[in-house]
């Protein structure tokens, strides 16, 4: 049987997410030898034309030329994983959407004219199918590696929709928001780290989007008794996933108030 | 049982006499300002003076110079993740020439002895007995754990404002399920604790230790302080009461208040020392084609766990909550015999939003009077 060729692009992003496959270190060997790596450009110049069966698509779409590639990438894969914050809800450059992009352009280039972008940063399946989506800001490189094993062998990768809490129990973490009243987006906030910033007494900051039913409204309520100013709970949703719809209606709402 | 005089010096025998008879030591430690439990090596290891302060949603920790040893109520490790650990491997595959041959995993374990478990601890092992161990279908890997687990409940002089365990009727003394029981004295003069076993093998050891039996004076000071403890509780549930009113209106609209407060976080399923809901998930490799499959630990709370025709039958937060506390306070009775809830209050402590069931069990009481 031929092996499944994988090819990996790139929109508006890091390029930290698909650095994530690079950083399979132990992995890495095993990964290669069971899928035919066809186009990844921060791997290697070597690239063969499509179709794929499988394309990583990291970054978020924000310039008229994008709209018109992740078509083409969508017409020649057979699945299309859409990987990182900012594949999945647009990434922390979706700020933009809002402001006002005419101005931001005059403020940063010297000449606006040569500019040519879209006034918003949107995710890959607002513009195209998307069969799977991972999340995190980076995403977990374990995640990644376990989607290519279920790929290979033709299951459902096992990726966990629900919050970080279940994370932090699982590895024996205390809770810091009731134990250090710390402000933590983890209630609602969807697991796939493993629960890293707890474990070094940080509040979670919400870089893997909302979890599958977020309760915004409630949480907010509690960071106000912790002594949360609402500008800060705004700014705290309004990072990597500012776009994501629970996070972003939220945040609006709190922002008018 | 012959009651005994036990010492805090005797203490750092007991725990050395049970390093000695094979078993891993647990006790309660003080860990990122929390007490959990973990691997002890002498007193020295223990939370000398601490007290923890609860309310829902939070969780303080105070420190005194009392050097009393067991003077908090609990931290949110119970003997779950011990017994039943949040994940674990359940079974691998290989392949071989002879085809795919199935394995079950059975870890190498080492017994273990826990130093300082509660009389709610108990409790919830023996509901979690009756769900694991009752039926036809046992867990062996609990079953093996439970086994070999020493069990030293330390019984409570100081409940925290969250624990309502004298209400469910199990607690703050043991009375069942525990090898050695220990109750913690601190008076002007003297630090003890009076012993007694409640098996053969607890008997054993206290013997091991060589203690002074207890006087009746001393005893007394036992009974009083765990009655001072009782009537310090400040919540109460009525678990027969709860039986009825949770099962009596189920479409009935408070259901839907608790909406607004709920995360669906699942923190409360997590902490519960009785919840034993779990799922499995395949586990492949990509080099040496083996297989295999992990058990972890799920929650009512989440949408997959009635993920079933293909959706989840309990997509609103109401269904997922009801599901929760009518199963805890009501059906357990029908399916197992007892409440599934033991008092510990730790699902109220570790809501990050501070639900607390008593509460929300009253109030659907006095709505459906009403």
């Amino acid at each position: 049987m031929a092996k499944p060729s994988l090819a990996v692009w790139k929109f508006a992003s890091c390029d930290g997410c698909q650095l994530s496959l690079l950083d399979l270190e132990d992995e890495l060997l095993a990964v290669a030898d069971g899928i035919d790596i066809a186009h990844f450009p921060e791997a290697t110049t070597a690239h063969r034309g499509g179709p794929y069966d499988v394309s990583l698509v990291e970054g978020s779409i924000t310039t008229p030329a994008d709209l018109t590639r992740i078509q083409e990438i969508r017409a020649q894969s057979g699945m299309l994983v859409a990987i990182g914050a900012c594949a999945t809800t647009g990434g922390i450059q979706a700020l933009r959407n809002l402001a006002d992009i005419d101005e931001f352009v005059r403020v940063v280039y010297a000449r606006p004219a040569y500019i040519q972008t879209l006034a918003t940063s949107t995710a890959i399946a607002d513009h195209v199918k998307v069969d799977l989506e991972l999340a995190g800001c980076p995403i977990n490189k374990y995640q990644l590696l376990e989607v290519v094993q279920a790929l290979l062998v033709g299951r459902k990768p096992t990726l966990p929709t629900y919050s970080v809490c279940v994370e932090c129990k699982e590895r024996g973490t205390s809770c810091v928001m009731v134990a250090d009243g710390v402000a933590c987006l983890g209630p609602i906030t969807r697991a796939g780290c493993g629960a890293i910033c707890p474990a070094f007494a940080r509040g979670c900051y919400g870089c893997f989007g909302p979890s599958e039913s977020p309760n915004v409204d409630s949480l907010a309520a509690w960071w106000d008794e912790l002594g949360v100013a609402r500008p800060d709970l705004v700014r705290a949703l309004r990072t990597f996933n500012v776009n994501a719809p629970q996070f972003k209606e939220a945040s609006t709402r709190y922002a008018q108030e | 049982m012959k009651r005994a005089i036990l010492a805090p010096t005797d203490l750092d025998n007991l725990i050395a006499v049970l390093s000695e008879r094979g078993f891993e030591v647990l006790g309660p430690t003080l860990d990122s300002g929390v007490v959990t439990l973990s691997s002890i090596d002498s007193t020295a290891d223990l939370p000398e003076g601490i007290r923890d302060e609860m309310s829902p949603g939070r969780y303080y920790i105070k420190a005194t110079s009392d050097g009393e040893l067991f003077g908090y109520a609990v931290g949110p490790t119970s003997l779950k993740p011990t017994l039943f650990p949040s994940r674990r491997q359940v079974w691998t595959t290989e392949n071989t020439d002879q085809g795919i041959i199935f394995r079950s995993s059975v870890p190498d374990l080492r017994p273990v002895a826990v130093i300082g478990a509660r009389p709610c601890d108990a409790a919830a092992m023996a509901v979690q007995d009756e769900a694991l161990l009752g039926g036809p279908y046992i867990d062996t890997d609990y079953a093996r754990r439970r086994r070999d687990l020493f069990l030293v409940v330390v019984n409570c002089t100081r409940p925290a404002s969250t624990c309502f365990c004298a209400s469910m009727g199990t607690g703050p003394a043991v009375s069942e399920g525990f090898d050695i029981a220990l109750t913690e004295l601190k008076l002007d003069t003297r630090h003890f604790f009076v012993a007694e076993s409640g098996s053969e093998r607890g008997q054993e050891v206290l013997d091991q230790l060589g203690l002074d039996p207890a006087d009746p004076d001393d005893e007394e000071l036992v009974r009083v302080a765990l009655e001072v403890a009782a009537d310090s509780m400040e919540r109460t549930l009525d678990p027969v009461d709860a039986y009825s009113v949770l099962r009596a209106q189920p479409e009935h609209p408070y259901w839907e208040t608790i909406v607004e407060r709920c995360l669906t976080c699942a923190n409360c399923t997590m902490v519960c020392p009785t919840c034993f809901c779990v799922t499995t998930e395949p586990v492949t490799s990509l080099g040496d084609e083996s297989a295999g499959e992990e058990r972890r630990w799920d929650s009512c709370f989440s949408l997959d766990y009635s993920f079933m025709g293909g959706s989840p039958v309990r997509e609103t937060v109401e269904s997922r909550y009801r599901q929760w506390l009518t199963h805890k306070l009501s059906t357990w009775f029908d399916q197992f015999g007892t409440s599934g809830c033991v008092g510990c209050g730790r699902c109220i402590t570790w809501c990050p939003v501070g639900i607390d069931l008593t509460e929300e069990v009253r109030h659907l009481r006095e709505q459906i009077d009403a």
